[in-house]
């Protein structure tokens, strides 16, 4: 399944939801918000959360700053 | 019942009871960012051979703020029909008087001649709200003076937001309130009967009119009635308080004086011209940016002297009687008596003389917005 | 003043209470171990933080996990990198899903070289947000009037430049944040241009109620020794500000000609 991960073309293997892709790209847990074609999902609807064709996902993560 | 003070207006935090000492005045008069403590120790019997230099001070701040200049305004007394009973006021329901209000011809008349004068700036001035003047007249009236006033200012009783928004409307730019004395104990004592009893309906009353859109507010008290040194402390906070929240509108500050007698009424604090210079000076360098106003109930050789000197502006050739001004016959009695008698073309020469330019017109009435601007 | 607790000194911002006037930004050291080092040794109780995209790597620039293991800290996702409202207030809602934290340090500087704050972008940004009910916290320029229509629309502090990020310029502004300082109703905290702990004493000794340091920390010889430096000096300048400073010299010497001889003796 064709997606846009932060802003590039990614390939998913067989992820079907947002959970099951954060695992497949290797992130886990509460660190990471997930936008999903510009919509926040709640840490709680990930799991059921389901992917399809073309969707953009981007994933934000907290870094240092002033 | 005697009202209780609001915690953002109560001064007792700064009046400690312990006195100020010398070391004080001097931290006062040279401190970055003075507050109600160096008000307090300005104030204070410690600071009294200060004097001298508080005016100095007082003078280059005045300077600094305004120039070397000095507005003038009139006040129009529109009557003195009363309701309430300030045991201090000319004007009470109990003093027996003529009581009369000018019809709006006479009025007409009055600013007419006011304007004659050279006066850009009015004050109307009215007793409690009665039948007879009431809001509706004051209104009128207000209408009346903006079409030749560039600025309009009332002093009459407070009222609801919504009634200053339609005076502003109208073109009236500043409301002054009095609280006359901060202190609730002698405020319930001094104001026997009457609407004025209500000292939070009154110490609300300049918050209104800022949020009604009022370009400025005059606060003031009543020097006589109250400990000068606690009303002062007050009306800081009080201008404090308005400026934090309603900052879009000036103030201004009045330091009005009861004589020892006057009308039947012994001033309870009697404030000497010293203390009463001193009071200025002390506000000018706490709030140097603020207009200070003095009026004609000071005597021509204090009113000189204090011009520029803290003080930034003046009423002149004033009449506080209900038709005082030839607009209308027979006058009534003053609300006070005026001790500075000069024409206006006498107290425009002693400010010349002094090196300060008379101005009669700060603002042109012609930039207030068209929302707010009325039918003229 | 009303923006300051009672009891221990405090000064409380959208109604939390915190004690340290110290708030410090975690960009620019050098590793994980030295932030953290220096958040602790600064004693702060806010730090501010960024938001990215993940990058192709899960792992790298993970600087913030030892951070959120640290108890008593609050963190303030900033909206860096937006450059006008509308991004600044999604960087905020995606921050505040990530912190669990309503605090929100509104930043939005359209160009990339001076990095000055856009006073009309942050204006909007700040109103959209506090009506969100985040605590609002503007970096802006150190604007008097801004400053008080920040605060109409509701923000829970205000944090004016000091002087041009990172520049080191210390209180550049100082003439204004005294206007701002004197009309506030809501605590005031210099933000940007601090170089030297003397810089962030003189800003508590003036009455702001804290500073937030980030470069003059991290860019410092020993950023842990120096975050050390900065809580000793935000506090001495705390208490010297309460403490009331010696006045200034001269002031009180007489003229030759006095102005009050025209006072009456025997007036009353």
């Amino acid at each position: 399944m064709k997606l846009t991960v932060n802003g590039e073309a990614y390939e998913a293997k067989q992820s079907v939801s947002v959970t099951a892709l954060l695992e497949e790209m290797g992130i886990g847990g509460r660190a990471v918000v997930v936008v999903l074609n510009d919509e926040v999902i709640p840490f709680s609807s990930r799991r059921t959360c389901g992917l399809r064709e073309g969707d953009r996902v981007d994933l934000f993560r907290l870094v240092g700053g002033g | 019942m005697t009202p209780q003070m609001p915690a953002w207006l109560d001064p007792s935090p700064w009046l400690d009871g312990r006195a100020s000492t010398h070391a004080d005045v001097e931290r006062a008069l040279r401190c970055d960012e003075p507050g109600p403590r160096e008000l307090a120790a300005l104030l204070s019997p410690a600071a009294h051979p200060f004097i001298e230099v508080m005016a100095q001070r007082a003078r280059a701040l005045t300077q600094r703020h305004f120039g070397r200049t000095i507005s003038l305004y009139a006040p129009l007394y529109l009557a003195n029909h009363c309701t309430s009973g300030c045991a201090y006021c000319g004007f009470a329901s109990d003093r027996t008087q003529p009581r009369r209000r000018l019809k709006p011809p006479e009025a007409e008349k009055e600013l007419a001649m006011l304007k004659e004068m050279g006066f850009e700036e009015v004050l109307l001035l009215t007793g409690e709200r009665t039948s007879h003047a009431g809001f509706d007249y004051l209104l009128e009236c207000v209408s009346l003076a903006a079409q030749r006033f560039h600025a309009v200012g009332i002093e009459a009783f407070p009222m609801t937001t919504r009634e200053y928004g339609l005076l502003a409307e109208a073109g009236c730019s500043g409301v002054t309130v009095y609280q006359e004395t901060y202190d609730p104990r002698q405020y319930d004592r001094l104001h026997r009967w009457g609407p004025k009893k209500d000292y939070l309906g009154r110490l609300e009353a300049p918050a209104r009119a800022m949020e009604a859109g009022m370009r400025t507010v005059g606060l003031g008290v009543l020097l006589g009635l109250s400990d000068p040194g606690f009303d002062a402390v007050c009306l800081m906070r009080h201008a404090g308080h308005l400026q934090r929240i309603h900052w879009k509108s000036g103030i201004t500050l009045s330091f009005p004086r009861l004589r020892p007698q006057e009308g039947n009424f012994t001033a309870l604090f009697p404030v000497d011209e010293a203390w009463l210079a001193r009071l200025v000076f002390a506000f000018r360098i706490v709030l140097p940016d603020v207009p200070l106003l003095l009026s004609t109930r000071e005597r021509p050789e204090f009113r000189d002297g204090m011009a520029g000197l803290g003080i930034s502006k003046m009423s002149a050739g004033s009449r506080t009687t209900v038709g005082g001004y030839g607009g209308a016959e027979p006058t009534t009695e003053g609300q006070f008596q005026v001790s500075d008698k000069r024409s206006v073309p006498e107290i425009c020469a002693m400010l010349r003389n002094r090196g300060l330019e008379p101005v009669f017109k700060n603002w042109d009435s012609a930039f207030r917005d068209a929302s707010v601007r009325g039918h003229d | 003043m009303e923006r300051q607790g009672k009891a221990q000194d405090e000064w409380i911002v959208g109604g939390h209470r915190f004690s340290s006037r110290l708030l410090m930004g975690t960009g620019k050291f050098q590793d994980a171990e030295t932030m953290v080092g220096a958040v602790l040794a600064s004693g702060t109780q806010i730090v501010t933080v960024a938001l990215r995209r993940v990058g192709r790597i899960p792992q790298e620039d993970d600087m913030l996990g030892p951070l959120q293991q640290l108890k008593g800290i609050t963190l303030m996702p900033n909206t860096s990198g937006a450059r006008n409202a509308s991004e600044a207030i999604r960087a905020a809602r995606l921050g505040r899903e990530l912190s669990g934290s309503p605090f929100v340090k509104v930043e939005i500087h359209p160009n990339p070289h001076h990095l000055m704050p856009d006073p009309i972008e942050t204006f909007e940004a700040a109103r959209i947000l506090a009506a969100e009910g985040f605590v609002v916290m503007p970096y802006m320029p150190a604007d008097p009037v801004l400053a008080k229509r920040l605060e109409d629309v509701g923000c829970a502090s205000l944090m004016p430049l000091g002087s041009a990020i990172g520049s080191g310029h210390g209180l550049a502004t100082a003439e204004m944040l005294r206007l701002i300082l004197r009309h506030a109703r809501i605590p005031v905290i210099v933000d940007a241009g601090l170089r030297s702990p003397s810089e962030a004493a003189a800003a508590l000794e003036m009455g702001c109620d804290a500073v937030l340091v980030n470069s003059a920390v991290a860019a410092s010889g020993d950023p842990i020794a120096m975050a050390a430096a900065f809580a000793q000096a935000v506090g001495a300048g705390r208490v010297a500000h309460r403490a009331g400073l010696m006045p200034r010299g001269g002031g009180t010497a007489l003229a030759t000609s006095p102005l009050t001889a025209f006072l009456s003796v025997e007036d009353a």
